[in-house]
């Protein structure tokens, strides 16, 4: 063998890849040829050097903050899910009444479609929410590959402009907008700041799609003529329609009349 | 030297080879994810969607995931891509069929999930030495000089290569595990780990190492 051939084989030698007639071929080269020999001495020092690193050490908690994505909605009581739907009949009722929108309907959100079908899964999400809201935006960016972005960009990502890149209602500031590559789709978040200082977090995806909030008790309304299902979040409200098409779905309102607020603004109706 | 252990010990696999291809014991080859029948009912239970079952299987591999993840993407982000890992484990678990060894499918997620991620980040600023390598005069600071240089050199390293020369160096997989956790030709690990250590050699010169 030459010392090419012998470069060539080199890490499989030194790894003990190499068959038996190929090893002893090589350290035959290996005991008449200075160059090549420095050059495994090297990579034994490197190997050696690589065995000394220290193993760092995972923080213990890391399956306490990984562990809320993976299991179901904690759930509530009977008593609170039956206060919660009452309250939600009597301010849907006041607020439609006052709006006249029209008739109301209240049913249970369908069971999530099967596997085949994708449905952005927000029940992990809502269920960080309430215990670490920062982690909870850490994790989620961290599973989907999130990045900062600009309107434009964002625009850029997803082929059509959000919703929020034209504006927020009076009072509104946009904080942050944001790409994620979910499993459906490219989808925008918009985490903005309402008139009360607390924080809304406003998602765009580019196709109409059916949206899962686990088994947390929900009712469906119609803003702007749009069916409009809504869950409780902690004391907040989430809401998710459809418009233009696209699938808007709103975290962190603070009620109802929220909801209507930013549904007619962001677009409730096809 | 004996790593700290994650794992029970499994079989050394090198066969002496050369005169670094020493049988390490209860060194690098036992940091290896246990393969046995357990694990196999254990990903079965993560597969049914068994809360129990998956933290069984964090906790027998989180640390391999998070070494690695470490080497590949610093510390700051080692976190986030092992909970980002296992939640794609735990998502596409459905998909592992079986024919492969759990670790080198676990491997492939995670090196998929670290490569992604740098390419997403700016490229890092390297880290400046913290005082000059002459300074350091016992063996204990030489062996960490030395550490130093190593971990300097890995992130200068292109990260498909640096990939491959963890996976080796660090994790202990064969060739053929490299080849199937990285998807590439099994033909082509030799030479590219020709290319990862001559590539470090030459960074580590750069830095200062006294080869």
């Amino acid at each position: 063998m030459d010392c090419h051939e012998v470069r060539e084989l080199m890490s499989a030698f030194h790894d003990g890849e190499a068959p038996a007639d190929v090893r002893a071929a090589v350290s035959d080269h290996l005991g008449r040829c200075v160059a090549c020999a420095e050059e495994l001495d090297g990579f034994e020092r490197l190997t050696a050097m690589s065995l000394a690193l220290p193993d760092p050490q995972p923080p213990s908690d890391l399956w306490d903050r990984l562990e809320p994505w993976l299991r179901p909605a904690v759930r509530r009581s009977p008593a609170g899910r039956r206060r919660f739907v009452a309250s939600l009949v009597a301010v849907a009722a006041v607020v439609l009444l006052t709006a006249g929108l029209g008739t109301w309907a209240y049913r249970t959100w369908l069971a999530p479609r099967s596997a085949h079908h994708v449905a952005m899964n927000f029940d992990r999400y809502l269920g960080a929410l309430e215990g670490d809201p920062e982690n909870a935006q850490r994790i989620l960016l961290a599973a989907y590959g999130g990045r900062r972005v600009d309107a434009d960009e964002a625009a850029r990502r997803v082929h059509y402009r959000p919703a929020v890149a034209n504006g927020l209602p009076d009072g509104y500031r946009l904080d942050a907008m944001y790409v994620l590559d979910m499993p459906c789709c490219t989808c925008v978040q918009a985490v903005c700041r309402g008139p009360g200082g607390g924080e809304v977090v406003i998602f765009e995806h580019s196709e109409d799609q059916p949206v899962w909030f686990g088994d947390r008790p929900r009712i469906t309304a119609n803003f702007c003529g749009n069916p409009t299902c809504i869950v409780q979040v902690d004391q907040r409200v989430a809401a998710s329609w459809n418009s233009g098409g696209r699938r808007i779905t709103v975290v962190g309102a603070r009620d109802l009349k929220e909801v209507e607020q930013l549904a007619a603004h962001l677009g409730g109706g096809v | 030297m004996e790593r700290r252990l994650t794992m029970c010990p499994s079989p050394p696999r090198r066969n002496g080879a050369s005169a670094a291809s020493n049988d390490d014991g209860g060194g690098r080859s036992a940091a290896r994810v246990r393969e046995d029948d357990s694990l196999a009912g254990v990903v079965a239970g993560c597969q049914r969607g068994e809360g129990a079952a998956q933290r069984q299987l964090f906790d027998r591999c989180h640390q391999n995931v998070y070494r690695l993840a470490v080497r590949m993407v610093g510390e700051n982000d080692a976190e986030d891509l092992t909970q980002q890992v296992f939640l794609r484990v735990f998502t596409s678990i459905g998909q592992f069929s079986g024919r492969s060894r759990f670790a080198t499918w676990l491997y492939r997620v995670t090196v998929n999930e670290c490569l992604q991620h740098l390419r997403r980040r700016p490229r890092m600023e390297h880290q400046v030495l913290a005082c000059d390598p002459a300074d350091r005069a016992t063996p204990y600071e030489r062996r960490a000089e030395q550490r130093d240089l190593l971990e300097n050199a890995l992130r200068r390293l292109e990260p498909e290569l640096r990939s491959i020369f963890l996976l080796r160096e660090i994790e202990g997989l064969s060739y053929e595990e490299i080849a199937q956790s990285v998807d590439i030709p099994s033909g082509t690990v030799g030479s590219r780990l020709n290319r990862a250590r001559r590539q470090l050699k030459a960074q580590l010169i750069q830095l200062g190492w006294e080869p």
